[in-house]
C-alpha cells in the first residue's frame, strides 16, 4: 500500500515534463533519467561492496563509441546504443579479472586510475575523439528509421531505459542472485569454502553494471549532441555514490530518489552559485551522520513508527 | 585400503619462516585422520595449503588421484572437499534453515553461468529435501526458524558442519572443530565426526588441540612439529612415541 504511493508519486513526477512542457524542464527529466539509470548501476556495485570511480569512465566510452558509430560510421543509433552497452560490458570484463581481485581502497584506486587514463585519452587522441574541444552535430536518435527530433519524445525514451533499468536491477536483487551477491559481501571466506566463485560473479555484477552505464552514455550523447571529455571525470562516479547515500542503498528505489534530488539541485541552487558545493556537502554530511540508509531507510522507519 | 587424497613433499615458506617442510602423508578411504602439534608447528597452514587457501612453495596435493595443488579454494570445495572453520562462519541474522539453504544454493549456484543452467532444472527443489536431511543429521532439526545468531556458539559451529554438509562432500577439511565448546558439546561434535564416516562414509581431516578429541575419534593421527612430520600412527602409537612426547614436553631434542 505505502509501496502504491510511493511509485503513484514517482510516475506523478516522471508525467511533469509533459505538463509543462518547457524544454528546460524536458532536459532536466531527460538527464534526470540517463543518471537514475547511472545511480542503478552504480548501485550493482554497491551490492558487491565495490566502489568504483570508474563508471564516468564507463558512460563516457558508451557515449563516444554511439556518437562515433552513428557519426562516422552512420550506423543507427538504436544499435550503437546496443553496440556502446556491449563494448563498454567486453571492457568491464576484462578489467574485473584484474581489478576484482583487491577490494576497499585499492579497487576505488584502480578504478579511479583507469577514469582518469580513459580521460586523458579523450583528451589527447584528438584525431578520434575531437580532443577538449569533443565531438558535435551527433544525429538524434532515430527508431524505425524516425528521427526523434521532439525533445518530448525523447524523454519518454530515456525514462523507458530508465524504468527498464530499475526493473532489472529489481528482479536480479530479488532473484536468487540478490541472495548469492549478499552472501559473498557479507561473508566471502564461508562463500568460497561452499564453493561459490565469488570472482566470477563480481565480473559478472561489474560487466553488467558497466553495460548499462554505456547505455546511458550513449543516450546522452544522442540527448545532447556534443560530447567533451569534462563530463566524464571521477567526478560523475562520486555523484553517482552521493545519489546511492541519500537514497539508500539498500533498496532500487534509492538510486531513483537519490537522482531524482541530486540531479535537480544546481537547478534549485542557481540563484546562490557559489554556495552549490557548500550546500552539497552538507547535505552529504547530515545524511551520513544522521540517515545512512538514505530516504528509502528514512521512510520505512517512519512507515514503523506511525503503523 | 586406497588413499583418498595424497599429500606429498609439501612445503610452504614465508620469508625466512618455514611453516611447513616436506609434509607426505595420505588420507585412507572412510577414515578419520588428525592432524595435531604444539602451537605454532604449521597446522593451520597445512590445512589452508590443502584447502586452497595459500600456494604451497612445493610438493603437491592429489585427491581422487586428481592433482589439485595450487587450486582456488572455492575450486577445491567445489571438488567434493568441504572445509569447516575454527571460528563461527554462519550468517548470523538469517535463521538456521536459510543458512543451510543459502549453503546449498550456493553450491547449486557457484557461478554467473551454473546459475542460469539450473534454472531449467529442479536441482533446486531437492535443496529443500536435502536440508531437512542435513538438519536432523546435525541434531538441529527443532531449530530451523531460531536465528542462527541466536543459537549457542556451540550450536553455531555445528550449524557451519551442516553448511559443509550441504556440498554433499566427500572429504571434509576441520579446522579445530572443539575450539571454544564445552565438555558436551564437544561429544556431539566427536559423534556427528564419527556418524560422518560411519553412516556417509566420508573421510575426515581433523586439525585440533583437544587430545582427547583426537584420541578418541581418530583411525590415524599425524603429528607435527616446526613444520615437520613427526610421527604418524594410531593413537594408541601415538601416545607411546618418544618423539610426541619430547615434543610436547618441550623437551629439545638436539640436546638429549
Amino acid at each position: 500500500m505505502k509501496k502504491g504511493f510511493f511509485a503513484l508519486g514517482l510516475i506523478c513526477t516522471a508525467l511533469i515534463p509533459w505538463v509543462w512542457g518547457d524544454r528546460y524542464v524536458l532536459h532536466i527529466f531527460t538527464m534526470l533519467s540517463i543518471m537514475a539509470m547511472l545511480a542503478l548501476s552504480m548501485n550493482l556495485m554497491l551490492r558487491i561492496g565495490q566502489l568504483s570511480m570508474a563508471h564516468g569512465a564507463f558512460m563516457g566510452i558508451g557515449a563516444y563509441c554511439s556518437a562515433l558509430l552513428t557519426l562516422r560510421e552512420g550506423m543507427p543509433a538504436i544499435f550503437a546504443l546496443m553496440l556502446s552497452g556491449l563494448v563498454t560490458g567486453v571492457v568491464a570484463a576484462l578489467l574485473g579479472r584484474v581489478f576484482l581481485r583487491v577490494k576497499g581502497v585499492y579497487f576505488v584506486l584502480l578504478t579511479y586510475a583507469f577514469g582518469q587514463v580513459i580521460n586523458l585519452i579523450f583528451q589527447d587522441w584528438t584525431s578520434l575523439f575531437g580532443g577538449n574541444n569533443g565531438l558535435i552535430n551527433i544525429p538524434k536518435f532515430s527508431l524505425f528509421g524516425i528521427r526523434i527530433t521532439n525533445p518530448a519524445n525523447y524523454y519518454l525514451l530515456t525514462l523507458i531505459f530508465a524504468v527498464a533499468t530499475f526493473l532489472l536491477v529489481r528482479a536480479i536483487l530479488k532473484s536468487r542472485i540478490g541472495l548469492v551477491l549478499s552472501a559473498i559481501d557479507e561473508d566471502e571466506e564461508l562463500c568460497r569454502s561452499l564453493g561459490t566463485n565469488a570472482l566470477s560473479w563480481r565480473t559478472a555484477v561489474f560487466t553488467l553494471s558497466a553495460a548499462l552505464a554505456g547505455m546511458a552514455g550513449s543516450l546522452y550523447a544522442h540527448h545532447l549532441g556534443f560530447l567533451s571529455p569534462s563530463a566524464f571525470g571521477f567526478h560523475l562516479s562520486v555523484d553517482l555514490v552521493v545519489m546511492n547515500v541519500i537514497g539508500g542503498v539498500a533498496s532500487p528505489w534509492g538510486p531513483l530518489i537519490g537522482a531524482l534530488i541530486v540531479v535537480p539541485l544546481p537547478e534549485v541552487l542557481r540563484g546562490i552559485n557559489e554556495y552549490q558545493l557548500l550546500a552539497y556537502g552538507l547535505i552529504l554530511l547530515v545524511f551520513l551522520m544522521y540517515c545512512r540508509d538514505g530516504l528509502v531507510g528514512l521512510a520505512k522507519r517512519l512507515a514503523g513508527r506511525f503503523s | 585400503m586406497t588413499a583418498r587424497m595424497e599429500v606429498r613433499n609439501l612445503s610452504r615458506r614465508f620469508g625466512g619462516l618455514q611453516a611447513v617442510d616436506g609434509v607426505s602423508f595420505e588420507v585412507h578411504q572412510g577414515e578419520i585422520l588428525g592432524v595435531i602439534g604444539p602451537n605454532g608447528a604449521g597446522k593451520t597452514t597445512l590445512f589452508n595449503l590443502i584447502a586452497g587457501i595459500h600456494r604451497p612453495s612445493s610438493g603437491s596435493v592429489l585427491y581422487n588421484n586428481l592433482d589439485i595443488t595450487g587450486k582456488s579454494s572455492d575450486a577445491v570445495a567445489r571438488l567434493g572437499l568441504a572445509r569447516t572453520f575454527q571460528a563461527v562462519h554462519v550468517f548470523k541474522a538469517e535463521t538456521v534453515g536459510e543458512n543451510l539453504r543459502c549453503a546449498g544454493l550456493l553450491r547449486l549456484s557457484h557461478g554467473p553461468v551454473e546459475y542460469l543452467k539450473q534454472l531449467f532444472g529442479s536441482q533446486s527443489q531437492q535443496v529443500a529435501a536435502q536440508c531437512d536431511d542435513v538438519a536432523t543429521f546435525i541434531g538441529l532439526s527443532d531449530v530451523l526458524d531460531k536465528l542462527a545468531g541466536s543459537l549457542s556458539y556451540g550450536h553455531q559451529k555445528i550449524l557451519g558442519m551442516g553448511m559443509a554438509l550441504m556440498q554433499r562432500p566427500q572429504l571434509v577439511l576441520m579446522d579445530e572443530p572443539a575450539a571454544g565448546l564445552n565438555s558436551s558439546e564437544k561429544q556431539t561434535v566427536a559423534e556427528l565426526i564419527c556418524e560422518m564416516r560411519d553412516l556417509r562414509g566420508m573421510e575426515v581431516l581433523v586439525v585440533e588441540h583437544d587430545m582427547r578429541l583426537i584420541m578418541g575419534i581418530c583411525d590415524r593421527v599425524l603429528v607435527v612439529n616446526q613444520g615437520r612430520p613427526i610421527a604418524l600412527g594410531t593413537p594408541k602409537e601415538i601416545q607411546s612415541n618418544q618423539a610426541v612426547v619430547d615434543a610436547y614436553l618441550g623437551v629439545d631434542y638436539d640436546f638429549a
